[in-house]
This record gives C-alpha cells, sequence and structure tokens, in this order.
C-alpha cells in the first residue's frame, strides 16, 4: 500500500508527468510507424548513392541540406541502415521541439493553453508525417527555431547566436531570424549575436571549406534555382507540380552553376525553374522583405516579452506566407509561427484554427494520391485559398489583439 | 585600459578576418572563371559503326558530362585508356531509370576522372529513330532495326530482359515530345506488331505536367499479333482517370511496353521482338504523323562538358585554417569584453 502511495507520488510530480506523456507520446508514434511500415529509407537514395559509389557529402557531393540536416541520417544509415533507428532519432528531436515549444508557450500564455498548443502540434498529422516518413531535418530545424525565439524573448544574443547558427547548419531558413534579432539586440548584445553564429558556422563548416568550399556553398546556392511549388505563386504562374521534380543524381555531384549550365531553365523544372511571369517571383520578394522588415523593427520599439515573441513570429511568418515555395512538411514551421504570433487569442480560437490548418494540411498530402476526388489542379486550389484565407483570419485576430 | 587593448585587437581582428575573407573569394572565383569547358558539335556516323569523341586535358577529379540526343541510341561505349573515365551510375532519385523530364529526349553518361591526361569515348550506335527508347521498370538491352512487311516500313525493336523489377514486369518507353495543350478532339492511331516473344502490356502514356496517364492498347500478347489502336478521351485510363488530361499540357507522348517474368519458363530468354508502323496524332484539329523509319546513317549531336574540380591547394588551406583561428580569437575577444559590460 505504502508502495502504490509512494509511486502515486512520484507520477504526480510534474517533471515525472511530462516524461511519462513524453513516452506515451513516443510509444504511441512508433506504434503508428511499425503498423504503417513506410518505406522512410527510400528517401534517403543520395545516401544511397553516394555510399555506394564511395564519395563524401560536400566534398564530391552535394546534398540538400547542411551538415547538421544531413549528416546525423547519413552515418546512422550507414552505421544500421534501419529505418527504426531513424524513426528513434527523430522521435528524440520532436520531442525537444515540443519540450522547447511548451517552455515558450509557458513563458507567454496560460500553463493549460501552453499544454495544449503543444499537444495540437505533437499531433498535427504533417508533424507526424515529418517523424515517421521523413528522414530530413525537419523536426530538428523546428527546435532550433523554437530555441532561437525563446533566446530572443530571454534577449540573450549568445544563445540566439548559437541556436541561430545550429538552425542555419541544418535547415538554412533559420539566418532569416538574424534580421530581427539584430533589430531587437544593441550594441554589444548585437556583436555577440553575430560572432557567435559565425563562430558556430564557420567551426562546423570548416572541414568542408578546406576539402571544397564550392561544393559545401553550392548546398545553399543551388536552392536559388528551384522555381516555385504548391503556393499561390506557382498556381498564377500555372506551375501545378509538387516541391520536388525528378533528376538524376549525380547532378548533386558538380557545382550550382554547372548545373545551370547543362539544364536550361523551364516552366516544368522545378530545379532550374523560368517563370513564366517573373514579375511574380519578384512580388513574392518584396512582400517577404517589407513584412519580414516591418516586423523585425517592431521588437526594437517594444520591450514587453510576450509582444517581442509575437513580433519576431509575425516576421518569421512573412517569410514562409510570401514564400513561392510551399508544401505541407516545408512549411511546418508556420504552424509553431502561428501560434506564436498569436498568444491572446481565445484558446478555442486557436483550437479551431490549428485544427483547420490541420484538415486542410491533410488534403493537401491527398492531393497528390492518384485519382484524389478533386484532382491535383481543383485540389491544390482548394488548399492554397483555404490556407491563405485561415491564414489571413488567423492574423486579423492577432492583430485585433495587439497591443 | 585593458578593455582598450582589447577592444582595439578585437577591431585588427576582425580587418584580418575581412581580409582573409576576401583573399579566399578572390581565389575561388579565379577558379570559378575558368571551371567549365564545353565541345558541342556532331559526327556523321553509321549504325554499327564504332566513332570516337575525344576527352583533351583532363585533371583528376574533374566531372565528364557527354550528353547525346535520347532518339540516337547506342549499343555500348568504352573509355579508352581503361580506367581514366569512372562512370558513375545513372540514378533517378533511388531508381536506375533516367525517366525525368528534363532529360526525357536526352541520353547522359556521366564520368569523374580518375587521374590526368586525356581519354576517348568510343561509341557503337545503332539506328536513330524519333523515339527516345528508355526503361521504366528493371532492366533491358535493346536493338533497332528497319522491318519491312508487304512494302510498308516499320521501326524494328528487339527488347531483351536483363532485370525485372521486383513486381516482375520489365518495361521498356519509347517516348516522343508533344508539348501541347490536348484538346477535346485528341487522338492517338496506330499499329503494333508483335513479331516474337511476349509482350504483357503495351500502354499509350499521356505525360502531363502534372501526372501521367496510361491507356492500355496490348494486353498478353504472347503469339505473334499485329494490333490496331485509337486511343481518345472517351478511351478508359488505367486509374480510372478517363479523359482528366483534357485541357493539361501533354509534355510528351509515349508506348509502354511491359514483359512479365511469369510469362517465361527458366529456360526461356524473357524477351520480345516488335515493330511499330506510323503513329498519328490529332489534336485541336492538327494532324502529326509520328515516322516509322529507322535510319542507318546520320549526324549525331552531342554535347561535352568537363567541369573543373576544385583542389585546395596549401595556399587555400593556410588561408582557411587563419579564418577560423581569426573568427575563435574575435569571439573569445568579444565575448570577453560583453560579460565585463555585463558586470557593470
Amino acid at each position: 500500500m505504502q508502495l502504490l502511495k509512494g509511486f502515486s507520488r512520484i507520477v504526480k510530480k510534474p517533471v515525472v508527468k511530462s516524461i511519462l506523456a513524453i513516452a506515451l507520446y513516443d510509444a504511441l508514434i512508433f506504434s503508428l510507424f511499425l503498423i504503417t511500415d513506410p518505406n522512410t529509407l527510400g528517401w534517403l537514395f543520395d545516401d544511397k548513392y553516394v555510399l555506394t559509389n564511395g564519395l563524401a557529402h560536400y566534398v564530391d557531393f552535394r546534398p540538400g541540406y547542411p551538415p547538421i540536416g544531413k549528416l546525423p541520417y547519413t552515418y546512422l544509415y550507414k552505421a544500421l541502415g534501419s529505418a527504426e533507428i531513424i524513426i528513434l532519432y527523430n522521435l528524440v528531436t520532436a520531442n525537444l521541439t515540443l519540450i522547447a515549444l511548451y517552455k515558450l508557450l509557458k513563458g507567454i500564455a496560460s500553463r493549460r493553453k501552453a499544454i495544449a498548443l503543444t499537444s495540437i502540434v505533437a499531433f498535427h498529422p504533417v508533424f507526424i508525417w515529418a517523424i515517421i516518413f521523413n528522414p530530413h531535418a525537419d523536426t530538428l530545424a523546428l527546435f532550433w527555431l523554437v530555441l532561437a525565439i525563446y533566446f530572443i524573448r530571454a534577449r540573450r544574443p549568445l544563445g540566439t547566436g548559437l541556436s541561430i547558427a545550429l538552425g542555419f547548419l541544418t535547415k538554412i531558413y533559420h539566418a532569416v531570424l538574424l534580421i530581427p534579432a539584430l533589430f531587437l539586440f544593441k550594441r554589444w548584445d548585437r556583436i555577440v549575436l553575430v560572432s557567435s553564429f559565425l563562430l558556430i558556422v564557420v567551426l562546423i563548416s570548416a572541414p568542408y571549406l578546406v576539402s571544397d568550399p564550392l561544393m559545401y556553398a553550392t548546398t545553399c546556392l543551388h536552392h536559388l534555382s528551384r522555381g516555385p511549388s504548391e503556393s499561390i505563386f506557382a498556381l498564377l504562374d500555372g506551375y501545378y507540380s509538387h516541391t520536388g521534380f525528378l533528376h538524376p543524381t549525380f547532378e548533386a555531384m558538380i557545382y550550382a552553376w554547372q548545373f545551370n549550365a547543362i539544364y536550361t531553365p523551364s516552366n516544368i523544372d522545378h530545379f532550374n525553374y523560368a517563370w513564366n511571369n517573373p514579375h511574380l517571383r519578384h512580388i513574392s520578394f518584396i512582400l517577404q522583405v517589407s513584412y519580414l522588415l516591418l516586423f523585425s523593427i517592431l521588437p526594437s520599439r517594444i520591450h514587453h516579452e510576450v509582444e517581442t515573441t509575437r513580433a519576431v513570429a509575425l516576421s518569421m511568418l512573412s517569410y514562409f506566407v510570401f514564400s513561392p515555395f510551399w508544401n505541407p512538411v516545408i512549411a511546418l514551421p508556420t504552424l509553431i509561427l502561428l501560434i506564436l504570433a498569436t498568444p491572446h487569442v481565445k484558446i478555442a480560437f486557436n483550437v479551431l484554427a490549428l485544427i483547420c490548418l490541420a484538415a486542410i494540411d491533410l488534403l493537401h498530402l491527398a492531393t497528390w494520391s492518384p485519382a484524389t476526388p478533386l484532382g491535383v489542379h481543383m485540389g491544390l486550389l482548394t488548399v492554397v485559398t483555404s490556407r491563405a484565407l485561415l491564414i489571413s483570419m488567423t492574423l486579423y485576430m492577432a492583430g485585433k489583439t495587439m497591443r | 585600459m585593458e578593455k582598450t587593448i582589447d577592444a582595439l585587437f578585437a577591431a585588427v581582428v576582425l580587418l584580418a578576418i575581412v581580409a582573409t575573407s576576401a583573399i579566399l573569394a578572390i581565389e575561388l572565383l579565379n577558379f570559378v572563371r575558368t571551371d567549365t569547358e564545353v565541345i558541342a558539335t556532331y559526327q556523321r556516323v553509321n549504325a554499327g559503326v564504332s566513332l570516337t569523341i575525344e576527352v583533351p586535358g583532363l585533371n583528376k577529379f574533374d566531372r565528364v558530362y557527354l550528353i547525346l540526343n535520347a532518339t540516337t541510341p547506342i549499343y555500348n561505349m568504352t573509355v579508352q585508356p581503361r580506367g581514366v573515365l569512372l562512370p558513375l551510375p545513372l540514378d533517378v532519385e533511388g531508381s536506375e531509370v533516367d525517366v525525368a523530364y528534363p532529360i526525357m529526349m536526352t541520353k547522359r553518361y556521366f564520368f569523374v576522372a580518375n587521374t590526368s591526361g586525356q581519354a576517348k569515348l568510343v561509341i557503337y550506335p545503332q539506328p536513330k529513330t524519333p523515339y527516345a527508347i528508355k526503361d521504366l521498370e528493371g532492366k533491358t538491352s535493346f536493338t533497332v532495326f528497319s522491318y519491312v512487311e508487304n512494302e510498308e516500313e516499320c521501326i524494328g525493336i528487339s527488347i531483351k530482359v536483363l532485370k525485372f523489377r521486383e513486381n516482375r514486369f520489365a518495361q521498356v518507353i519509347l517516348v516522343i515530345p508533344f508539348d501541347e495543350l490536348i484538346q477535346p478532339d485528341f487522338q492517338v492511331q496506330g499499329v503494333i506488331k508483335v513479331l516474337e516473344g511476349k509482350v504483357a502490356y503495351a500502354n499509350l502514356i499521356i505525360m502531363t505536367d502534372i501526372d501521367w496517364y496510361a491507356i492500355n492498347v496490348i494486353s498478353d500478347a504472347t503469339q505473334p499479333t499485329t494490333i490496331s489502336f485509337n486511343v481518345n478521351a472517351g478511351s478508359p485510363e488505367l486509374f480510372d482517370r478517363t479523359g482528366e488530361y483534357l485541357g493539361r499540357r501533354g509534355m510528351y507522348l509515349a508506348l509502354g511496353v511491359g514483359l512479365y517474368e511469369g510469362h517465361f519458363t527458366t529456360n526461356e530468354s524473357p524477351q520480345a521482338t516488335i515493330a511499330i508502323g506510323n503513329i498519328t496524332i490529332i489534336n485541336g484539329g492538327k494532324i502529326m504523323t509520328v515516322p516509322s523509319k529507322a535510319l542507318y546513317e546520320y549526324d549525331l549531336y552531342y554535347r561535352l562538358y568537363i567541369f573543373r574540380k576544385f583542389q585546395p591547394t596549401h595556399e587555400h588551406v593556410v588561408l582557411v585554417s587563419s579564418l577560423v583561428l581569426e573568427v575563435v580569437v574575435f569571439n573569445y575577444i568579444v565575448i570577453k569584453l560583453w560579460k565585463a559590460r555585463m558586470r557593470k
């Protein structure tokens, strides 16, 4: 009896409760992986090519992700070659993301709301999809994003610089966070932010900067020639295909500009895209930059932690929502940024908006299966329009409650 | 006083970082300016007679990329001297096929130079056809020839399966470029003859900008046979998406010829020989005919790219090491000064 009482006392402790919740979540997701048995390793075709032909990433071959985003998967695949270990790694990074998100939300909203919103993120179908189907660094990238915003909110330049750098070396887009952070931090804090960012980037990149800086740079540069996809801009330009586009794997063994020399840009080739209406690209860029700057300048004039978090989240959100390049997994940060941009909104509205977003994302994923009832054309139009409406509505609500 | 010295030192290190980065950038830009060499030319060829393509001035690790028109198939290619160029497998995102829109009408070969010097690529060409003939499932080897029956010329293709896919099928596609909006009057008419072996199916594939649609025209032809087909917007599609491609942009049209492992006994060589007559395409009131002629003498156009690969020199290693050191020192001083200010 005493043993039971002791056990229940331990279980009631917040830390133990959290650990149990995470363990339960992991068990649930891992079971889902075992039941669905997806071809997760199939996505690692580039690692297979590199390992089979005795090549080295960033020296002979350019993967789509920087080292922290790519190499853990390569080494896990090389060492064990099993999908299970990849899913476990994804689960660890997903747990880190959820813990960081909960901590961040708890600082800007009630505990109840933090738990509710973190749970919705945890059970968002695309988040689960990213864990069990996708051997790419999307969940780890989310962790660095949340951590960087956490440090920005706490006005800690060293932590901000380090997490942005680690994020940049995971999935590049985190570098955008430097802009609001540079506006927010002043004088020495600003210098510390930049120098700590540079230190991590240079230290981790050093082996590749020595071996072949051009191939290393190609990892980022290659993305510049990519076309739009699955966004309003893509549909307006007449591109109805998906984010990736079949290409020979060996094209990644040449530099970005050499690749551009052998693949003439075309309006069907996502990887080297020729816009039918190049103005759309400029419009997208101008919208991204102007809103990014607008919301980056805001935190420098406000001192309230919650408002700082909202402004930083909105600046990053501008980068994502006006991007011509979209798909549910790539746009996962939007989900978290929407939550962070609307901490004052009633919880019921938050929950409803997130459930609607999940439904739209599910419909988006279903669009690509053959014989989908709406067809690709109508399906994409539906999801793109409804998502734009939902995000606008959420931001309108956020604006109404802005101090 | 100490802080002022530290601040001055930080400024000096920052200057060093800028200078080192600038020198590195100049070094890399100089390399990039001359890192691509292109030879675009053609040679007159006779099918079955070898031709040689010279690859001049190679440095070790350079990448060599040869692009041919896929309508000019070749039997095989050898490198002389042996081992100078290492071929890398053609792999489109994990599957061993070169079926991707940007490269559909081209045949690409990729090599990495194993040593510095010169090399020759010796090619044995086959007759030219209007089709790009490619593996879609499994691995095959094929031979193109001219086939005449009742004074009517057809393109003969003998397909030999080297490896079936896990689903026990092997499929070869014969692709032609289309690039038109598919109109309601869209029709494809033609004749396919199975001359020898066993064909599990033949499909007309419509490759649009968003998806592929397949319409079956031959099913289980295990005896010599001749099939005339007429595919139109009402023809049933394999995934019940009949006519869904109307109004879409058709990028390519293809005939997919499938062989099934279960049709062949263990003593039998898995192969089939087919002949394709004229194919007529009607779209938007326009009529196009794909000729059924195999050319034995033609111009083989090709582009040869020699892409230089950066090789680090001692100077480069020193520069990068200095940069790393400078950044570490700069960061150390900056954080030291920042902490001192925080303490205040």
